[in-house]
């Protein structure tokens, strides 16, 4: 039997000797391609761990004093405020935009072509909305209906400009899920509710949490929307980082992306760590 | 007027704070409060340590509001009669604008008793100077020789290709360019003779940044060996042990006076007195001169410390050029249009 | 009722809600918008739009954005498709660290990014020595402000936006189609575009989506990476708002980027529409 490609225990990828060009091109290729995505990201995480003053390539020594200097409460006060502010509103973000788009890309999925065509560009707009343009327009919105600006203002905003991500991630799962699925829940008898919640929803999880990712580091990164829609006193980390560099070379900037992909690292050992233990049989 | 506004925005920001503070930071004001805009980064840590406990004594609350100057005037022009901040902090090309566009009232000097204590030249209608920013050339002495003047960095061979520009997006690049015109016969209406200079020495050129950001990167890197810089910024990387230095252009160096700016239609105009008063007082600004700011003082009554002195003295501040913005603003359209034909590949 | 109403009113409890939200928070302030770009000394006109539309410079950089935006999918398109397949063929753990791997681009901060690229992309930097080192260049080469290396740069930046609807797919694809081709006696270059490339397809236009967009907006990047002699719209519009205050001008500015990019996007999100293009797996 033409078993070309077999998967085995965890962790190994295995070609037939038939399929070898296939198998080299897959391998060479896919890591060539992995080393060009993670190669910047290894230079400015390298850059965090200098014994030096200042941010530079090659780093002077090794330390880890900018850690060390980052997570000083009293040196880095105002780096934990903006970071506590840009986080919130980031987490409100993702939750908004897990309640309202998911669903919407499940109904628009199942709508018929032409009524999807006239929605969705309301849907896709916000993703080329230049975020300077946006806050300044909702701002003078607000201002308009008599909304002061405030954090709930600003996540509005975020989830409004950010919220498609989620919706266009899920949505291209839910185009590939069978609607024979849904039919024959709905056959048994499982109305058309409990079988989004039950059939559908469980087999959107991988694309939730592709677009939560998306929706969460687009959101902790935007300045502008931020700045604009937000009660005067918010600072927001972005905006701190730019001028760290600016002002000083800061090195903390680098450590600051140094404990993001650690709280990653953290997730993915945690989750292979437990995950035999969540999902029992297969 | 005033007093309908005021409510009202008591009224918002009551409203705002009891929807937070179930589980977002409290947003409550004191009776007395000033929202003062100020540039992100040192300074608004320096007006945090400095500025906000002294007013804090004399029953102020001090809000800073962390914004670089041209939001800071984009937000103002947005919010319309709602003005966000009571108090903005900018440098004169934006307090142009903001005059221009009736978002900020002439000051009455009577009401700060550290008026007298500025010199002429740092006394505007539109609010106390608080601090003067030099600009002139940093370099790189391990890259390249020590520049006299910007003529140099265009005539002697030995900046080709190690000099990095920006363009009129920039504040202390347009002043860059203003002055490099006056060098070649034009000035702050004509920018020709800048035009003539790009179009022949543009393959020589190191780099067009697009931020001071991206520059500093280059510099760090040595990618570049100069640019146009405050003495600030070159003092900060010295004291971190980068190989640079700072030159006052034989011309002149181009000076910014940075200000504070009251805001039409403030809630509270005499807490903005306070807030101003306080920024230019000796006690603050005998604070602000020390690292990691090194904010040179505007009042009379401090002294430049020696560090400050490695870079600027009482006697040069009084021969700082500084320029026309309300001139420059009319033909910044023109010029960033030209400027952009020209270098764009 | 016709045909069109009934599902639409069947779904409304689904895409009501982010409607409304979008009508509230996305449609009114781009009314706002629309109501600044008509507006001009003389009154309402399109004297904007006309002053856009009647200047080749203008032009010309909305016509580099757009193409920026199309390389950049191509770029990622195809660094990222090895990868993908990589994920496919690979056991749940090695799978598990390439999603790490694939998250990494987008938690290194902008200005990070931005500083690691002028190590590599410069005079100085990693790609130049290493091209002296091995002789394959007597010269060094600067990459930095030019428009391949900025198109390089964003393509490493948002290979994720193309990845993650790409692999949120596959690992929800049904594995015994691939053994039912291969029972049929496919070729492995035969699985790929006959089984896999369709499964992925719903992914990858979803990614072009994402990847278009964010290439042709994303300001920050194109601006540090690019410098000022690379000029797109987002810059454009930035300047005209930020420096010379002409708000009517930038707000016609940025609609003629919403659509011109929108047109791209809906012809792009119609196709992951068409039935015969994409069959459910």
């Amino acid at each position: 039997m033409p078993e070309v490609i077999t998967r085995h225990s965890p962790g190994t990828l295995r070609f037939r000797a038939s399929e070898l060009g296939y198998g080299i091109f897959v391998v060479v290729a896919g890591l060539l391609a992995l080393v060009f995505m993670v190669g910047p990201v290894a230079v400015g995480l390298l850059m965090s761990f200098t014994d030096g003053q200042t941010l530079q390539f090659p780093p002077q020594g090794w330390s880890l004093k900018w850690y060390a200097e980052l997570f000083d409460p009293i040196a880095s006060q105002p780096i934990h405020t903006a970071a506590k502010n840009s986080v919130q509103i980031a987490l409100w973000t993702v939750a908004g935009a897990v309640v309202l788009a998911v669903p919407a890309s499940y109904g628009i999925a199942r709508l018929g072509g032409k009524a999807a065509a006239s929605i969705e560009p309301l849907l896709l707009a916000p993703l080329v909305m230049p975020s300077l343009i946006y806050g300044l327009s909702a701002l003078i919105a607000a201002n308009l209906v008599g909304v002061s600006p405030s954090r709930w203002l600003v996540i509005g905003g975020h989830i409004a400009i950010f919220g498609p991500l989620m919706y266009r991630a899920t949505l291209a799962v839910v185009q590939q899920i069978d609607p024979a699925l849904e039919q024959a829940s709905a056959m048994l008898g499982a109305g058309r509710f409990a079988t989004f919640r039950r059939v559908t929803l469980p087999l959107l999880v991988p694309g939730v949490l592709a677009g939560s990712f998306l929706v969460f580091m687009q959101s902790l990164d935007n300045v502008s929307i931020t700045l604009f829609l937000a009660d005067p006193r918010t600072t927001v980390l972005p905006l701190r980082m730019f001028q760290m560099i600016e002002e000083s070379l800061d090195v903390r900037v680098a450590a600051i992306s140094g404990v993001l992909i650690g709280l990653s690292l953290i997730v993915l050992l945690a989750v292979q760590y437990l995950s035999p233990f969540l999902k029992p049989s297969r | 007027m005033n007093h309908f506004n005021s409510n009202r925005r008591q009224f918002n920001l009551a409203l705002a704070a009891l929807a937070g503070s179930a589980l977002l930071p409290g947003t409550a004001r004191a009776a007395s409060s000033v929202v003062a805009a100020v540039f992100p980064g040192s300074w608004e840590d320096a007006y945090r340590r400095t500025l906000v406990p002294m007013l804090a004594k004399s029953g102020v609350e001090l809000i800073i509001a962390p914004m670089l100057a041209q939001d800071q005037l984009a937000k103002a022009i947005a919010a319309g009669g709602k003005p966000a901040y009571d108090a903005l902090l900018l440098s004169p090309g934006q307090t142009a604008e903001a005059v221009d566009r009736g978002l900020i009232e002439k000051i009455d000097t009577s009401k700060l008793a550290n008026w007298n204590k500025l010199d002429d030249k740092l006394k505007s209608p539109w609010g106390p100077t608080v601090t003067v920013e030099v600009n002139g050339i940093a370099y790189n002495p391990e890259l390249v020789p020590r520049p006299k003047g910007y003529k140099d960095l265009f005539t002697n061979p030995a900046y080709d290709g190690k000099v990095a520009w920006l363009g009129f997006g920039s504040n202390s690049a347009t002043m860059a360019w203003v002055e490099i015109a006056r060098l070649y016969g034009g000035g702050e209406d004509n920018m020709q003779p800048v035009f003539d200079l790009l179009r022949k020495h543009l393959p020589k050129i190191g780099a067009i940044a697009n931020s001071g950001n991206a520059q500093m990167a280059l510099f760090q890197q040595r990618e570049i060996g100069v640019f146009m810089a405050s003495t600030n910024n070159v003092s900060r990387l010295k004291t971190m042990g980068v190989p640079c230095e700072f030159v006052h252009p034989e011309s002149g160096s181009p000076a910014v006076p940075v200000n504070i700016h009251l805001t039409k239609g403030a809630a509270n105009p005499a807490a903005v007195y306070a807030y101003m008063d306080a920024a230019i007082s000796a006690a603050a600004q005998n604070q602000l001169k020390m690292p990691p700011v090194e904010q040179i003082p505007t009042n009379r009554d401090v002294a430049f410390t020696p560090s400050l002195e490695a870079f600027v003295t009482r006697e040069q501040m009084a021969k700082f050029i500084y320029q026309d913005w309300v001139k420059i603003n009319k033909n910044r359209a023109a010029w960033t249009a030209e400027f952009d034909r020209i270098v764009k590949k | 009722m016709n045909a069109l109403a009934a599902p639409s009113l069947r779904n409304l409890p689904y895409f009501g809600p982010m409607l409304t939200a979008s009508v509230l928070f996305f449609l009114a302030p781009l009314v706002v918008l629309a109501v600044y770009s008509f507006s001009s000394p003389e009154g309402a006109s399109l004297a904007n739009y006309a002053r856009f539309a009647n200047d080749e410079f203008s032009v010309s950089v909305l016509i580099d954005t757009i193409r920026l935006g199309g390389s950049v999918v191509l770029g990622t398109t195809l660094l990222g498709l090895p990868i993908a397949l990589l994920y496919w063929h690979a056991g749940p753990r090695i799978r598990q660290w390439l999603i790490f791997l694939i998250l990494l681009p987008m938690l290194v901060s902008n200005v990070v990014r931005t500083f690691a690229w002028i190590v590599i992309l410069g005079r100085q930097g990693l790609i130049s020595s290493t091209l002296l080192y091995t002789g394959l260049s007597s010269t060094p080469t600067n990459l930095m402000y030019t428009e391949f290396g900025l198109i390089l740069a964003l393509c490493q930046i948002e290979l994720p936006l193309l990845l993650l609807p790409i692999i949120a797919v596959l690992s929800r694809a049904n594995r015994s189609l691939v053994d039912a081709a291969r029972m049929l006696g496919a070729g492995s270059w035969r699985v790929l575009l006959t089984v896999l490339v369709p499964v992925m397809l719903p992914g990858l236009l979803a990614g072009w989506i994402l990847v278009f967009a964010s290439a042709c907006t994303s300001y920050v990047t194109q601006a540090v990476i690019g410098g000022a002699r690379l000029i797109y719209l987002p810059q454009f519009i930035y300047r005209e708002v930020g420096v010379l205050f002409s708000w009517p001008y930038a707000a016609a500015v940025a609609f003629v980027l919403l659509v011109s990019t929108g047109v791209v996007m809906l012809s792009i999100s119609a196709l992951s529409r068409h039935r015969r293009l994409v069959g459910h797996a």
